[in-house]
């Protein structure tokens, strides 16, 4: 059931939005836009043409959006007994109304009378979508706080920007459902009375929010989409088994909650809709927008996750073990510093020895399309960061993988551990070399001054960031040749760091403060000290190549 | 009489503006080896009045004579003008680093400092007080031409080393031998 992209017309459906019936999902495709209810939006998905992207929906709400059609898509199918590929040869009439169908009876409204998948539920007792049913059954002006949409936000405003929560705000229907979403599957831990989505990282983890690591395969979103199906179906009974999901309970927001008390994970189907917190869309306005939300605190977090750290079998969640018993694994929330090379080493090889992290099911599950020598194979890392009840930023990061990776995208990654490991000595090493030019540069001589950190930072920050633009493909490769017995791979990396060190102390230097009457002698010692630690570096390297000495450029300016 | 002497003066040059640093250096090396030539051949008049060149004063014919001979442009005459006095004072000598020399020599490097310091023209102004040092020894004058001409931070960089790592050098042998 599609209809045309009109903005005007989505204002008159925010009342009698069914997310099953209603066309709401606003869609990019080859045919242009197009607006498509959830069974359609999921039978474009797994049989349909492509879809390029969702233009409404803002970067930070793509990650859960995805997890939550993944999660409809795969249950749909697993009910129906039907494999992605067996979906596909369909036609997409019967495969929405068979997601339809399926999906009703898993909300436990086979017959759409109680209403769950309305976005807006004026009956208390009745669930709507992703909104519970009050716990005393009244109406949740009695002991709900009134508040704005601008609750419906995983994110948490501390400065006066939009997304400040006590700020104004009215939300159409298709942006009240991304909200909802954002708000039930993205939500963190925010004090007492506000608990987090069941996805979200562990304290233990390290990291914050939900983090989200998937494949991307080609250039649309369909491919991807039938993989990440796929995964979830594949994963269905290990989730059970392993991760502790027996239960049939699906659909958390059609279940009664008090809020005093939480449900075992063990009740959980594998591929169950997370819920953060009580809240109720207000009625609309005349206009068709949203600008009021309920929401009720509650005593206890809506389910009790019995596997310790949020390890519900989730297929974009990045894991790491646990300090404490390294055979537990918990997820890996997002760090402060978003996704940099040295995370995304972790997360898709293990690079760090002393918490090898694992990747999610979906990306881990791209060996079959590196093994096809395929060039689109990519992993995304998306994520909030939070610190101390503030939003640090969104991140987002798209790695491309050649088809090498196949081979170290294993559960034993040794060789490419083994590579990473002296990769990352020399760049310690270089930057330990440009901390010290600095220092020099600063006071003159390279010992570490109390307080001096931030003045020095600017050369290894931009050796970091060199680094990080490259570092995936210079690994990779540098396993190949090591694997193959070809070791030059040492003393290339070491020039190319000496070379790019050269460039941030170049570029960095008028950014550490220094005696002017000094200047020159100053950065004469401070590149001095720079080459003479480059040079001990590419010899530590196996490098050959000789210590630049101004004897060593005579020839070069001299006639 | 003071006069704008590169742009109204002077003939005209049929060279090429110059940008390339290769045609500097074959300039600043030629005319090394023609005041050699005149200094061998006991030529002092042309030399004299090279030595007695200024920016305030239209110069002679020994000057125009190696602007044509040296197809020096006329954005570099003001250049020259600054140069050539002390290209003749200080012969050239391939490979004596200035920096180096002029540590030797013995300037301090709160001196040098200063002169690293200031722009183009007072670098290129300052240049013969600080070479007045070196009493008649040589210097490598492609590289302290070069570096007179464009007067940039890395020139002035290649300058510090070799004065700073001389001294370095210098104090270590100083401090070895009191050991």
């Amino acid at each position: 059931m599609a209809r045309h992209f009109n903005l005007y017309a989505m204002q008159n459906i925010a009342a009698a939005c069914d997310i099953l019936e209603t066309p709401l999902f606003t869609l990019a495709g080859v045919d242009g836009l197009s607006v498509l209810s959830l069974p359609d939006l999921l039978a474009r998905l797994l049989a349909g043409s492509e879809i390029t992207n969702f233009p409404r929906l803002a970067a930070a709400q793509r990650g859960h959006l995805w997890r939550f059609l993944v999660r409809c898509a795969g249950k749909a199918l697993h009910e129906r007994g039907w494999s992605v590929d067996e979906a596909t040869k369909r036609s997409l009439g019967e495969l929405a109304a068979a997601v339809r169908d399926t999906l009703r009876v898993a909300a436990g409204d086979s017959d759409g009378s109680r209403g769950a998948w309305m976005l807006y539920q004026a009956e208390p007792k009745q669930p709507g979508f992703l909104q519970p049913p009050t716990p005393d059954g009244e109406p949740p002006e009695r002991k709900y706080a009134r508040n704005t949409p601008s609750l419906l936000t995983s994110a948490i405003g501390s400065k006066n920007h939009e997304r400040k929560n006590d700020g104004t705000r009215s939300l159409d229907a298709e942006q009240a459902a991304y909200a909802l979403l954002d708000l039930q599957l993205g939500a963190i831990f925010g004090g007492r009375g506000n608990y987090g989505s069941q996805i979200m990282g562990s304290a233990s983890g390290a990291g914050s929010g939900s983090p989200f690591m998937g494949a991307r395969l080609g250039t649309g979103e369909n491919e991807t989409f039938r993989h990440d199906t796929a995964v979830l179906l594949k994963a269905w009974d290990r989730i059970r088994l392993e991760n502790g999901l027996r239960g049939t309970v699906w659909a958390l927001w059609t279940e009664m909650w008090d809020g005093e008390s939480s449900l075992s994970s063990q009740r959980l189907d594998p591929a169950f809709i997370p819920l953060a917190r009580l809240v109720r869309l207000g009625e609309p306005t005349a206009e068709g927008l949203f600008d009021t939300v309920w929401f009720r605190p509650t005593n206890k977090a809506r389910v009790n996750d019995l596997t310790g750290g949020g390890n519900l079998g989730d297929p974009f969640t990045p894991r790491v073990p646990d300090l404490k018993k390294p055979d537990v694994l918990k997820v890996r929330g997002t760090l402060e510093g978003g996704y940099n090379y040295r995370e995304i080493v972790n997360l898709l090889f293990g690079g760090d020895p002393k918490r090898p992290g694992v990747p999610s099911p979906s990306a881990l599950a791209l060996q079959g399309a590196l093994h096809d020598h395929r060039s689109d194979v990519r992993v995304v890392f998306e994520g909030t960061a939070f610190e101390q009840g503030k939003t640090v930023g969104f991140y987002r990061r798209e790695v491309l993988l050649p088809p090498s990776a196949e081979a170290w995208l294993s559960d034993t990654p040794q060789a490419v551990r083994e590579v990473h490991g002296e990769l990352m000595q020399r760049v310690r090493d270089v930057k330990s070399a440009l901390n010290g030019a600095a220092r020099v540069l600063l006071a003159g001589d390279a010992k570490p001054h109390d307080g001096d950190e931030k003045k020095v930072a600017a050369p290894a920050d931009n050796l970091e960031n060199q680094v990080d633009r490259r570092y995936l493909e210079v690994l990779l490769g540098a396993t190949d040749r090591h694997t193959s017995g070809d070791e030059t791979w040492r003393g290339n990396w070491a020039e190319q760091l000496s070379e790019w060190a050269r460039i941030a102390f170049r570029e960095t230097m008028e950014m550490i403060p220094t005696a002017t009457a000094r200047r020159y002698e100053r950065e004469v010692h401070a590149r001095g000290w720079l080459e003479h630690r480059l040079h001990r570096m590419r010899d530590a390297a196996g490098g050959s190549s000789p210590e630049i000495t101004p004897d060593s450029e005579l020839e070069e300016s001299s006639v | 009489m003071s006069t704008s002497i590169a742009t109204d003066t002077a003939p005209q040059s049929a060279g090429p503006p110059l940008v390339a640093g290769g045609s500097l250096t074959k300039q600043i090396a030629g005319v090394a080896a023609r005041l050699d030539q005149l200094r061998q051949s006991g030529q002092r008049g042309p030399l004299a009045e090279l030595r007695r060149l200024s920016s305030r004063e239209i110069p002679g014919d020994a000057f125009w004579a190696m602007v044509e001979r040296f197809d020096i442009s006329r954005g570099d005459e003001a250049f020259w003008l600054s140069v050539l006095p002390l290209m003749v004072r200080h012969p050239h000598q391939p490979g004596a680093r200035p920096g180096k020399v002029l540590e030797t020599a013995g300037i301090s490097k709160s001196r040098f400092e200063r002169w690293l310091r200031l722009d183009s023209a007072g670098a290129r102004r300052e240049a013969g007080r600080l070479l007045s040092n070196l009493k008649n020894d040589g210097l490598d004058w492609v590289a302290l031409g070069h570096a007179l001409h464009r007067w940039n931070d890395g020139d002035r960089y290649k300058l510090a080393r070799d004065f700073f790592v001389a001294r370095e050098r210098r104090d270590s042998t100083t401090t070895d031998g009191a050991d």
